[in-house]
């Protein structure tokens, strides 16, 4: 088996599992080494190949491997936008199916808060100023 | 034909290993798993070489592990 080695601190890991299972229908594919210090694809033709096309396969790998690193740093910058959204998506499907649910968890929030004293009955000051209100 | 195949720890998990086990037992005569400190080692008899097999067992290892997180 022929190998490629790389550099997990350039290529993160779910990076080059992400290559190697887009090359698996065409090639015999093993992973070792250590994951932070260097990785070894090695790698096999299923089929008998030429060595201009067993370079040109490492090429191809290479721009794969780019374009998954991407993938994955992109996917990670936008995970907590990708899930407010789907948050929000279920949310309110969920308040038109069961909008008395969400009011009694809505309810059960606001309480908690109140509770834990982040939630504070406020007023505007002759100044202009929010501040606390004063228990009656 | 005797036969060893080892995964390193840190890139295959034993779930996935253990599964291509079930699906290539009827392929062989005997696999047995053995778990070492930074490798899993698979040890494959059969009577005929199965060389092709083995090769597709490694891939098949390396796709649960990517499609099962």
């Amino acid at each position: 088996m022929r190998k490629i080695r790389l550099n997990p601190k350039i290529y993160p890991l779910e990076a080059i599992y992400l290559a190697c299972y887009t090359f698996l229908d065409r090639f015999y594919i093993k992973l070792d080494g250590d994951p932070k210090k260097e990785v070894f694809v090695f790698f096999e033709p299923k089929k008998r190949i030429s060595q201009k096309k067993i370079e040109k396969f490492k090429r191809e790998f290479e721009k794969e491997l780019l374009h998954s690193t991407i993938r994955v740093m992109v996917s990670k910058q936008n995970k907590k936008l990708r899930e407010g959204i789907v948050l929000t998506a279920l949310k309110s499907a969920l308040l038109r199916t069961h909008p008395a649910l969400i009011e009694s968890k809505i309810r059960m929030e606001v309480e908690r808060k109140r509770k834990s004293g982040f939630l504070v009955p406020w007023r505007v000051n002759k100044r202009g100023f929010v501040v606390p209100k004063k228990n009656d | 034909m005797i036969k060893k195949i080892s995964f390193r720890k840190t890139f295959y998990k034993e779930k996935a290993v253990k599964k291509a086990i079930q699906i290539f037992k009827p392929l062989f005569e005997k696999i047995s798993f053995k778990k070492e400190r930074n490798y899993f080692f698979v040890i494959f008899q059969s009577k005929k070489p199965k060389e092709k097999l083995l090769k597709e067992f490694l891939n098949y290892v390396l796709a649960l592990v990517q499609t099962e997180k």
